[in-house]
Order: C-alpha cells, then sequence, then structure tokens
C-alpha cells in the first residue's frame, strides 16, 4: 500500500518537474524569438542611416547617436535586461529620426527609404507578436510557479516567476512609419 | 458604383436603387416574360403527364403489360421525360437570367469584378487550403465565381459544396462537409506557416475540457491562445507558428475577425497559407438564383443578390487588405 502511494508520489512529481521545465524553455525560447527580430531590425539600421545621410545632411548628430546605439546593441553576449533597455532607446531615437524625416520630402519620395520603411515595420510587427508570445509563455510558466502543488517543487527547484514585456510607451516608430505609408497609398 | 470600399450603411440603399432602375430593371422585361413561358411549360408539362400517366396506368394494369413492373416502369419513364424536359428549360433560363441580369447587377456594383456563373474556386485549391479536412473531399462542385482586384487584393470567390464518403464501399454514404462560398484573397503580409482560426465548437460544447482537449495537438498545427478574449471566445487557432500566427493575427485584426462574425452571424472558417487568405463562410442558401413561380420584378429578389455581394467582396475592407504598409505589396 504505502509503495503504491510512494511510486504515486513520485510519478506526480515526474510529471509535474516535466510540466516545469517545458514551460520554463518554452518562455527561454519565445524570448530567443524576440532575439531574432531585433536583430533583423539592427541589420536594417545602417541601411536606413546610409539613406537618410544622403538627403538629410544636417541630421549628422542624430544618425551618430542611432548607430552608435546599435552597434552597443549588437554586441554578442549581452544581458536581456541590457538589450531590452537598448533597444527602448534605439526606439526613441528612431522616433526622432521619423520625425525629421517630415522635412525632407525628397526622403520621403525616394523609393529606397520606403522600402526601408515597409521593411521596418513589418520587423516591428514581428518583433510585436514575439513579445505578445514570450508573455504568453511567461503567464503559463508563471501559473505553474506560483499555483499549489507545482510551486511546492518549482521552489524546492529554485524556480522563481519571470518578468511579463510591456511594449514600451516611447515606442512610435511602427504608427509613424504605417502613417506615412497609408498616406501615399 | 465607386467601388465595394465605398458600400457602406446608408450609402446602400440609393447605390442598390441606382444599380435596379440602371442595370436591372431595363432588362426585366424580356426575361419575365421568358420566365412566364418556362412556368407555362412545366405546368403544361405536369398536366400532360398526369394526362398520359393516368390512362398508361390502366391499360398497362388492365392488360398486364410488362408483368409487375409495368406500371412502376411506365411511371418511372414518364417522370424521368419530364424531368429531363423541365432542366432543359430551366437550365436554358437559368443561364440567361445569370448572364444577363446577375452579371450586370455585379458590374453595377463594382466594375473590377468579373462574374462567371459556371466556373469557380478549383477543388485543388479548396484542399490545399486545408481549411476544411476533417474528411477527405471526394466530390466537389461550384459555381457563380467573382474575380477582380479590390485596390490592391485580388480576390475569387464562388459558392462550393464539397462532400464526402462515409461507410464501408459496399455501403457508402455522401455527406456535406462543406456548403458555401469560399473565399481567396491575397494577403497584405508575407508569411511562410500555416495558420487556422476555426470556431472555438469544443470550448462552447465542453468548456474547460474543451480547451484542455484543444491542448492536443490538432491536424491543423498547434494550439494558439491569444489575448483577445472576446475573439477567443468565438475563434480556435492552430499554427505552425506561435510568432507568425500573432504577426498574422494582430490585435486589431481579431477585433475586425470577431465583428465580421457577430454581424453577419455565418459560421467562419480562415486559412492563412501560402501567401493568401482563405474564408469559407457556411451559407445554406444558393446563391444568385432565379425564380420561375414567383415575379422576377420584386427588387428584395436583387437587393439579396445585392447584399450577398457586399459581405463577400466587405472581407477585403473589414480586415483591412488594402493596407500595404509592409514588404509585400
Amino acid at each position: 500500500m504505502s509503495l503504491t502511494l510512494l511510486a504515486l508520489l513520485a510519478l506526480a512529481c515526474a510529471v509535474t518537474y516535466n510540466m516545469l521545465i517545458r514551460r520554463r524553455n518554452a518562455a527561454e525560447n519565445a524570448f530567443a524569438g524576440i532575439d531574432v527580430y531585433l536583430k533583423m531590425r539592427y541589420d536594417l539600421i545602417p541601411n536606413l542611416v546610409e539613406t537618410v545621410r544622403a538627403y538629410a545632411t544636417h541630421e549628422r548628430e542624430s544618425l551618430q547617436k542611432i548607430t552608435e546605439l546599435r552597434q552597443a546593441a549588437a554586441q554578442p553576449g549581452l544581458a536581456s535586461d541590457a538589450r531590452v533597455l537598448l533597444d527602448n532607446r534605439i526606439n526613441v531615437a528612431m522616433g526622432g529620426l521619423f520625425a525629421v524625416v517630415e522635412a525632407y520630402p525628397e526622403l520621403k519620395a525616394s523609393e529606397n527609404f520606403q522600402q526601408l520603411q515597409r521593411a521596418l515595420n513589418e520587423v516591428e510587427e514581428r518583433i510585436s507578436a514575439a513579445r505578445r508570445y514570450f508573455n504568453t509563455a511567461v503567464m503559463e510558466y508563471n501559473n505553474a510557479v506560483q499555483q499549489f502543488p507545482t510551486n511546492l517543487l518549482a521552489g524546492a527547484l529554485g524556480m522563481h516567476s519571470r518578468a511579463f514585456l510591456s511594449e514600451p510607451p516611447e515606442v512610435h516608430v511602427p504608427v509613424k512609419v504605417a502613417d506615412n505609408l497609408q498616406s501615399r497609398a | 458604383m465607386a467601388g465595394a470600399e465605398t458600400v457602406t450603411g446608408a450609402d446602400r440603399d440609393s447605390l442598390f436603387t441606382a444599380a435596379w432602375e440602371g442595370a436591372v430593371e431595363p432588362r426585366l422585361a424580356e426575361i419575365e416574360s421568358h420566365r412566364c413561358q418556362i412556368r407555362n411549360r412545366i405546368l403544361l408539362g405536369w398536366l400532360a403527364t398526369v394526362a398520359v400517366c393516368v390512362p398508361a396506368m390502366w391499360l398497362v394494369t388492365r392488360y398486364e403489360l410488362g408483368g409487375n413492373d409495368g406500371p412502376a416502369f411506365v411511371f418511372a419513364a414518364l417522370v424521368v421525360g419530364m424531368g429531363s424536359a423541365w432542366s432543359y428549360y430551366y437550365f436554358r433560363f437559368r443561364d440567361r437570367f445569370k448572364n444577363e441580369l446577375v452579371a450586370s447587377l455585379v458590374t453595377a456594383f463594382d466594375q473590377r469584378l468579373q462574374y462567371i456563373p459556371h466556373d469557380s474556386v478549383s477543388m485543388e485549391e479548396f484542399v490545399q487550403s486545408g481549411l476544411v479536412r476533417e474528411f477527405p473531399v471526394t466530390g466537389f462542385e461550384g459555381e457563380d465565381l467573382l474575380r477582380g482586384k479590390i485596390g490592391a487584393t485580388a480576390i475569387r470567390f464562388s459558392e462550393v459544396r464539397a462532400t464526402y464518403q462515409s461507410g464501408t464501399s459496399n455501403r457508402a454514404r455522401v455527406r456535406k462537409l462543406f456548403r458555401g462560398v469560399f473565399f481567396v484573397a491575397d494577403f497584405n503580409k508575407d508569411f511562410t506557416g500555416r495558420t487556422y482560426v476555426l470556431p472555438d465548437k469544443a470550448q462552447r460544447l465542453l468548456g474547460g475540457a474543451g480547451q484542455a482537449l484543444q491542448g492536443m495537438r490538432s491536424a491543423y498545427g498547434e494550439l494558439v491562445k491569444l489575448e483577445d478574449l472576446e475573439f477567443e471566445r468565438h475563434f480556435v487557432v492552430y499554427s505552425d507558428s506561435q510568432i507568425e500566427a500573432r504577426y498574422l493575427l494582430s490585435a486589431a485584426l481579431m477585433a475586425r475577425i470577431t465583428d465580421f462574425r457577430n454581424r453577419h452571424g455565418h459560421p467562419l472558417r480562415l486559412g492563412f497559407v501560402d501567401s493568401n487568405l482563405y474564408v469559407a463562410i457556411s451559407v445554406r442558401r444558393n446563391l444568385f438564383e432565379p425564380r420561375v413561380f414567383r415575379t422576377l420584378s420584386d427588387p428584395a429578389l436583387y437587393r439579396e443578390f445585392w447584399d450577398d455581394l457586399a459581405l463577400f467582396t466587405g472581407v477585403v475592407e473589414e480586415l483591412n487588405l488594402n493596407t500595404r504598409i509592409w514588404t509585400k505589396r
């Protein structure tokens, strides 16, 4: 009798352990998904800077700032928190850049710039989708870590709740890009 | 008419009235006379059938012609003969009605649309979309194809009836798999995977247990749990990529799909496959059909066609498919 109970307890622990690991891995995998699209955006920035530089010769300072931020964010081995922080700063800088672009109608009309805007818009939406997936995965992981009885095993394994990623309030880049393209359609 | 995107609310009445007066009414007299001719022929045919059938049956029974099966044979021959004659006349009349009246109504609705009464979305495309795959499709027919480009979005849709066979080969029965309108549109975003939005029957019937069942991997892909609770109440989403499903189903698109479903009330399935959006809208009525025993001069008949056109082409505007701000143009 006691052996049966012990076997059942061991089975329950194994199932719970596997579930916790699965959910933790899903959250990590989801964060890696964001990383992929952030890198895609970093790859677009040099082209954007060069295109803007060709038309907007007086914006050297803001272009320099974006280039520096991009270089910092593209460094390998950056901690996830630092990456999120840098990404937010890039968003703000890009928002400023797109505001400046309004003063250069030739730049806005250039085919190359419009193609870059479209590509950026797409990457922004993919980043947003990856962020939404990350938050869903984190919610499922946090539920398992906080709910009884799975919290007992999670506590023993040193698993803690993870923070959600919120859409940075300063991010206006996709809106501006979309508005610009919509007005041309 | 300027285009489907302008057909909204109160505008629709005046646009329909203009189409009725300009495209339908001038052609009505001839077709209505054709209808009366067909109706009279059909009625006469049935009278003639009865008139021939009664003495023929009496003769066959009286003189025992053809043995025991004689009366049945005579009856079947007369019914088949009458049915064939009825089909011949009816289909000629129906073709004329569709080619003249429905086609001009479609042109008045939106000049960018082309109407082909005897064509449909192909069975290959229906099957490849994977949108209705509970059973393998064994029979497929369709009609009333409409195609064209609304704004930046190429669309085509038609009435479709897909069937499957159940039971063993000895006792096979043909059953309905899907009946309604199958709509194909060039989607405004590039994507590589497959994502499906299906009616959420399991969760509605079984609650939490239904959701647990959905959690198991389906033939449609992996379950995608989305944040929009209203959308989740009506639909279940499967995809082979969690991120791509969220990229396609933005918060705005989810709200639009829910709104479209709530306003029109037809069961709805959507598939994002091969850069296209497929929409299967279940409809029990046969669309764009004439009637033989009632007048064709009633504007209500054409108003129904007009509203159907607005419903199906409205997918483009209601799901915002003309927004082309991404790399796909």
